[in-house]
């Protein structure tokens, strides 16, 4: 079809018309995009169904169908090297220290044989120092007296022979049982200077070579257990507050020499924790469970969840357990559950390393500061993992592992010390305790009758 | 070469203004429920007049409605449409919602085959949509935890076709069509629940203690379904023009899937949509007015598919009726070429809410900018209509709707 006539403003008036109209209609539908629509509300709800057929059920489960305690080893830190050397006794687990010490090789030019005498050494001290949790016992209820710390009275024996590190945790070696220090008061807390018989002190000198000594608290103490540095401590400027610049890592003898108007320090050749009797953790689950540090020990344990229906979205698992105060002790620490898996779990009595409990758990969740003295309700958020648990991600087993805040836990891991640092214990509630008391697993959980009554 | 060079900038540009109409927001809240409202493809030359065009048969301004109506192209024709609703919809509370909506429900191709003999004709039409959202505040009880928060429920998706249509004029004055429509489409249904409190008490971002839970069904449809159109013009002045789209089955692919849960419910069903019968007439008062009306109607009494929806499934029927005085080519005609538009609509729609059937009801008018030498047209309509009322239905939605279609023509061969 060919034009001939035209609408009036002719062909350039069209163009521009039909120009104008589509920027005009084009910004119109384009306002209309970005008209703003009020938020859903009430309006329309009434016509359809929007709730979901089943919601916010609950599961109480407190059947533990697995349990086991787990020691854990740390290959780089074997027992003889840990940081503290630990005193005292507390909830069935007592220790010593055993320290050697080599005479073999103290005269020096400054000091040769001839002022090793009892008439040119004032005064001999053992010298044990304690980090400051000992020193004040701060916790989350500082009071006078649990800053004042422990009280202790010191005896320091002779072992019979220098002490053999690969024999301990165990039984006190033999020793003769007279008590070597001349001072025996109680003493408070923090930097321990023992007033060392000074004849014995010459004869060792005198004697050359490698001598052991005990020291345990004395009658009279005040009931717990304390630490002191021992030679292998790293963490002197974080956990010990201000010491002198000189000051000796470890236990040390210090010796005052009245020619010389100096006073020396000989350092101990080797210094461990006897911890003679170590209280058992529990190894039935129901009288209760035990995270400790130090000599580390974490339990395992898997709750019977069948009764969950299958494919419910989780809207809320809790792992809700009741630690002691009145039995726990410790520093500050941090709680940690995870998934382990159970082909990691060791045969009962035997360990697991580090390095295998990192491989074995997935973190869930944890708690920081938990004061063991103090903190009695725990409430671990559980969620994903039962979640996981009922959209079978995983082959095989799974249970939880609660630990102390470990390297391999770094979200949970604040302090600048390993949990091998502070002998740390919580004991919590077993399966035989009150209803409220015993170890659960409270489930929140949502599903739709297309889901629960089967999937793909 | 400077027409074609027009029609590919002008078709571009109308693209570029669709597809910036494309995001879709809410609708009227009866979308929430059963099938979702019925979308009206039609250009916004039809949309003007009330929305009849079966009987239109423009080889200027081609209308897609009755595709037997096509077989007078002489050239490429394509056609976009878009329109912007806005709704303000109350329920019987009083409380009031107002919402914002753009669409692109029909993008349309026509290709002669043999001049004003026989065309082909393929494109894209929404037919159905459905996208509401509603919000409601609640309390539940866990344990010994009093949980507050909301739960959204989100309805959205359309059913669209794809048709593919032959138009033939068999002699002068009557034309046959037959199409075949791939049709897809989706439905999904979500279920938020969110319980904000209690929290683990931080100061910034409270992280809830329960989660939330989120259902959602999302349905997927596909069919074939196929028109046949017949096209007349009976008596000078006056044309008719009728269709119908036979019944078809869509297969529905259901899936269920539950927040946090891996496993996902799959079922598969059939679902039946009805005869679907079109007929309409444009009869030539004087000068250049146009009378014409079109009527539509599907049994959905006869559907069956979701067992949730059969209860209030109702029949579907549209009366469409207007006025249009046509464009003239009068030199110095001044605005007096424009062309005038002004109809009504009445529609029962296929479904009752709250047990009582929806009535919509949309008042329009429209005109429309030739392009040069003819090659394509600028048709716009404004509409308002109600759908639903307060004491039948619960709800009611009053509906402003700009609608706007871009009409390119080139002779490509």
């Amino acid at each position: 079809m060919h034009r001939t006539g035209g609408w009036s403003p002719g062909l350039t008036g069209i163009r521009k018309c039909g120009a104008a109209g589509l920027v005009v209609l084009g910004a119109a539908l384009l306002l209309m995009v970005g008209c703003s629509s009020d938020d859903p509300s009430l309006v329309g709800s009434g016509l359809v169904e929007t709730h979901l057929d089943t919601q916010l059920d609950t599961l109480l489960a407190t059947a533990v169908i697995q349990f086991q305690p787990v020691a854990v080893d740390d290959p780089d830190v074997p027992f003889d090297k840990q940081e503290l050397l630990y005193m005292g006794s507390q909830g069935g687990t007592s220790s010593a220290l055993l320290v050697n010490f080599d005479f073999s090789d103290v005269f020096t030019d400054s000091f040769p044989e001839s002022a090793w005498t009892s008439d040119n050494i004032d005064w001999v001290k053992l010298q044990i120092i304690m980090p400051e949790f000992y020193s004040s016992l701060g916790g989350l209820e500082d009071t006078e007296e649990t800053e004042k710390g422990l009280s202790k009275g010191y005896e320091v024996f002779m072992l019979d022979a220098p002490f053999d590190s690969t024999a301990f945790p165990g039984p006190l070696p033999a020793f003769d049982n007279t008590d070597l220090n001349i001072n025996p008061e109680i003493t408070e807390a923090g930097e321990v200077n023992i007033d060392i018989s000074l004849p014995f002190f010459l004869a060792w000198v005198q004697n050359g070579g490698q001598q052991g000594l005990l020291i345990r608290e004395a009658e009279g103490s005040d009931q717990g257990l304390v630490g002191f540095a021992s030679r292998d401590n790293l963490h002197m400027n974080s956990q010990f507050g201000d010491l002198g610049e000189n000051t000796t890592v470890g236990p040390a003898l210090r010796v005052q020499f009245a020619a010389q108007d100096s006073i020396i320090s000989l350092a101990s050749a080797a210094d461990i924790s006897s911890f003679h009797q170590v209280a058992d953790v529990p190894g039935d689950i129901a009288d209760g469970f035990a995270v400790q540090g130090c000599l580390r020990n974490y339990p395992v344990l898997r709750f019977d969840v069948s009764s969950l229906p299958q494919n419910v979205a989780i809207n809320r698992a809790v792992l809700h357990v009741t630690n002691d105060t009145t039995t726990s002790f410790g520093n500050l620490s941090s709680l940690v559950v995870s998934e382990f898996n159970l082909d990691y779990l060791p045969d009962p009595g035997d360990t697991l390393t580090l390095e295998d409990l990192d491989l074995a758990t997935y973190t869930i969740s944890g708690m920081t500061s938990l004061d063991p003295t103090y903190n009695d309700v725990m409430q671990f958020n559980v969620t994903q993992a039962i979640q996981r648990l009922v959209n079978s991600v995983y082959e095989g087993e799974k249970a939880f592992i609660m630990t102390l805040g470990e390297d391999a836990f770094p979200v949970y891991d604040l302090s600048t010390v390993d949990p091998d640092f502070y002998f740390n214990r919580f004991n919590f509630f077993g399966s035989a305790a009150a209803d409220s008391l015993r170890p659960q697993l409270r489930i929140t959980y949502s599903g739709v009758d297309e889901l629960t009554e089967g999937g793909e | 070469m400077m027409r074609r060079k027009q029609f590919i900038t002008g078709s571009l540009l109308a693209l570029v203004l669709l597809v910036g109409a494309l995001p879709a927001a809410a609708q009227s809240p009866f979308a929430i429920t059963n099938m979702g409202q019925r979308v009206d493809p039609e250009d916004a030359r039809m949309i003007g007049r009330g929305g009849w065009g079966m009987a239109l048969s423009d080889s200027l301004n081609p209308g897609f409605k009755n595709l037997a109506g096509l077989a007078s192209l002489r050239m490429v024709a394509i056609k976009f449409t878009g329109y912007g609703d806005h709704v303000k919809s109350e329920d019987n509370l009083g409380v009031e919602r107002t919402t914002n909506r753009t669409l692109s429900p029909d993008i349309r191709v026509g290709l002669p085959i043999i001049k004003g003999k026989l065309a082909f004709t393929t494109g894209f039409e929404i037919t159905r949509s459905s996208e509401y959202a509603t919000l409601a505040e609640n309390t539940w009880y866990a344990w010994d935890d009093t949980l507050t928060g909301n739960e959204q429920f989100i309805r959205e998706g359309t059913l669209w076709s794809v048709p593919m249509g032959l138009a033939w004029q068999v002699r002068p004055g009557l034309a046959v069509g037959a199409s075949v429509g791939l049709v897809r489409g989706t439905i999904r249904e979500s279920v938020v629940m969110n319980f904000p409190t209690p929290n683990n008490g931080a100061t910034s971002n409270p992280a809830p203690l329960y989660g939330s839970n989120g259902r959602v069904q999302e349905d997927e449809y596909t069919g074939t379904a196929t028109t046949l159109a017949l096209h007349a013009r009976p008596l000078e002045g006056l044309q008719v023009g009728a269709s119908w789209r036979k019944n078809h089955s869509l297969d529905v692919d259901r899936k269920v899937s539950l927040g946090n849960v891996g496993e996902r419910y799959f079922s598969q069903w059939e679902y039946n949509i009805p005869d679907e019968y079109r007929a309409g007439f444009d009869l030539h008062l004087r000068g250049r007015w146009h009378l014409g009306a079109d009527y539509q109607r599907m049994e959905f009494t006869d559907y069956h598919g979701r067992d949730d929806w059969k209860d209030d499934l109702e029949t579907e029927y549209t009366l469409s009726a207007g006025l249009e005085r046509v464009q003239a080519h009068e030199r110095h005609g001044g605005r007096n070429n424009l062309p005038l538009r002004l109809g009504y609509q009445y529609r029962q729609w296929g479904y009752r809410v709250a047990g009582e059937p929806v009535q919509e009801r949309f008042f329009s008018v429209g005109t429309g900018f030739p392009f040069r030498q003819q090659l394509g047209n600028l048709d716009v309509a404004l509409s308002y209509g109600t759908i639903g009322n307060l004491e039948d239905n619960g709800g009611r939605s009053k509906v402003w709707r700009f609608t706007m279609s871009f009409t390119g023509l080139e002779k490509w061969w």
